[in-house]
């Protein structure tokens, strides 16, 4: 390969543009709208992340409140905790801490109201919740009698696992969203790239028969994918510029939905993800084009 | 340099288009395959160029077997055949030149060495003067040299010809016919599948005559028969 055949490649594919502007332009237009439908999925996914709050999906911090407990109870108690598989890190804070901890937040009211502060507790750190892991952990917790009886209150179990639950829901139906897109995205290519074969056939029947490579033959049409899947997705990009970055600025200036996301801070990560999925989608949907079309 | 070991070809359709046909064609030959439509000829050409798979026997190019040579080496044996078609094949948006060009482009040849070949080419079949012409301003018997020009650019050792003279008016088709009987004599080994008896008659070249997929006659210098 050297310069003159990608320079050919290329000046190939635009010939093949050229000649079907129609084909070209429906491409285009499909892949961009499906562009869009992934873009948007992925605006929805960052703000549904951004809306649920910083929750670390992978660790999570849980505090048990006990009832009076014997410095007996607590090594007992200290040394079943660390029996049990995904607790990293393992505190006992006795009531005068947490009192002093309390006052020096100032949440002298929240003491009236919340009696937590008089009482010790365990601060526990539990891993990998994203994968369900909290409610077994509580169990092994709770299957403790030396502190189960001795319960007063629980904070963080609920949210953590409401807020988790949420968060692989999203991240289930995004990426099915996604793959869903892809999938029709490879279609639509697959369609496009068909029509530019058909309507180039004779040409590469004469290739074929003065001894192009396979290679030789296929490079244009996978060009001709990419150019119209790296075209849709920089006007995708350019729309979502324009379309979300006004309703986040509107938002941001109107002080409503604190939790969306700024405009730029999508863009960077999601022309990434845009130009991954477009080269996969120009690059997978004209190969299997040319494979199942194209009898070179 | 061509041999044909036993070879039978059966189609997806059970058809039997050729039956243990055996021959052998020299280095610098003209050779006719004759015989009436559907009697097997395309069928030989196309088993030369790889197009399709023989159902038994062998086919030899200079001593090598190519007979299931591997899918990716099929565009270099090509490099080796010019080919021409009844139909001319050319690209009507491409001028003479790019035409004839195409067939180097397309096999990564330097710019250096298609400029220097084409017009080469192009004055082999006597149309130099035509090369920026387009196919639809040429009449039949031009088409069909530029695409002979285009199957001679890469300076093949055969030219295969498949009825190039079928979509032509006698005379036309006679000029041809000796502008493949030229290239032969300039050592290139030619290969006509035709149905022109005169021209058969007339050019006193080995012929090879296919009957429902056999070999009928060989004869060094043949006349049509039937
Ligand atoms: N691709 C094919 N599939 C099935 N049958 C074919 C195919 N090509 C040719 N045939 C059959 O094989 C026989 C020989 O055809 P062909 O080689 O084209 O003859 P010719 O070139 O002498 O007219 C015919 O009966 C034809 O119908
Ligand atoms: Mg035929």
């Amino acid at each position: 390969m050297n310069f003159n055949t990608i320079g050919y490649w290329i000046l190939e594919s635009i010939e093949g543009i050229k000649k079907n502007k129609k084909t070209f332009f429906i491409g285009l237009g499909t892949m961009f709208f499906m562009l869009t439908l992934i873009g948007g999925l992925y605006i929805i996914y960052l703000n549904a992340n951004s809306f649920m709050g910083d929750v670390s999906e992978s660790e999570s911090k849980v505090e048990i409140f006990v009832n009076d407990v014997t410095e007996d109870d607590v090594t007992i108690i200290l040394s079943k905790l660390y029996q049990i598989d995904g607790i990293s890190d393992i505190e006992y804070v006795t009531a005068e801490q947490n009192y002093e901890d309390a006052k020096a937040l100032g949440l002298a009211e929240a003491i009236s109201v919340e009696d937590n502060a008089f009482h010790p507790s365990f601060k526990l750190t539990i891993d990998n919740v994203k994968n369900g892991n909290i409610s077994p952990i509580r169990n092994a917790i709770h299957g403790i009698p030396e502190l189960y009886e001795k319960i007063h209150s629980e904070k963080g179990f609920e949210t953590t696992e409401t807020v988790i639950k949420w968060a692989i829901t999203v991240r289930v139906v995004t990426w099915t969203l996604l793959i869903i897109f892809i999938l029709i995205g490879c279609f639509i290519m697959m369609n496009s790239i068909k029509l530019a074969l058909y309507s180039r056939r004779k040409e590469i029947s004469i290739m074929k028969y003065v001894g192009a490579t396979d290679r030789f033959t296929k490079a244009p049409f996978i060009i001709e994918g990419l150019i119209i899947a790296i075209l849709a997705a920089c006007i995708t990009l350019i729309v979502t510029r324009l379309v979300y970055g006004g309703l986040a600025e509107f938002a941001e200036a109107n002080k409503m939905f604190s939790f969306v996301v700024p405009v730029n801070e999508v863009l960077g990560s999601m022309s990434i993800l845009l130009f991954v999925v477009a080269v996969g989608i120009g690059t997978i949907g004209s190969s299997m084009s040319i494979s199942k079309y194209l009898d070179v | 340099m061509i041999t044909f070991e036993n070879i039978s070809k059966t189609y997806a359709t059970g058809i039997e288009a050729v039956h243990d046909v055996s021959l052998e064609i020299e280095k610098g030959d003209f050779a006719f395959f004759i015989g009436p439509s559907g009697c097997g000829k395309s069928t030989l050409m196309k088993l030369l160029l790889k197009e399709i798979e023989p159902t038994v026997g062998k086919i030899y190019i200079n001593g090598k077997d190519i007979t299931h040579m591997p899918r990716k080496n099929i565009p270099y044996l090509r490099r080796s055949m010019g080919i021409v078609f009844q139909d001319f094949r050319l690209l009507q948006d491409k001028t003479v030149y790019e035409n004839v060009a195409f067939a180097m482009r397309v096999i990564e040849a330097n710019s250096k060495l298609i400029k220097k070949q084409v017009p080469n080419a192009l004055s082999l079949v006597g149309l130099l003067n035509k090369a920026n012409m387009y196919p639809d301003e040429l009449s039949g018997g031009e088409q069909q040299r530029v695409a002979v020009a285009r199957a001679l650019v890469n300076n093949p050792m055969m030219l295969i010809a498949d009825e190039p003279t079928g979509n032509l008016d006698p005379d036309t088709a006679w000029e041809i016919m000796s502008l493949l009987n030229d290239i032969n004599r300039r050592g290139t080994t030619v290969i006509v599948a035709t149905h022109a008896k005169e021209i058969v008659d007339k050019m006193q070249k080995r012929v090879i005559e296919i009957d429902k997929g056999v070999i009928h006659s060989d004869i060094k210098k043949g006349v049509y028969t039937k």
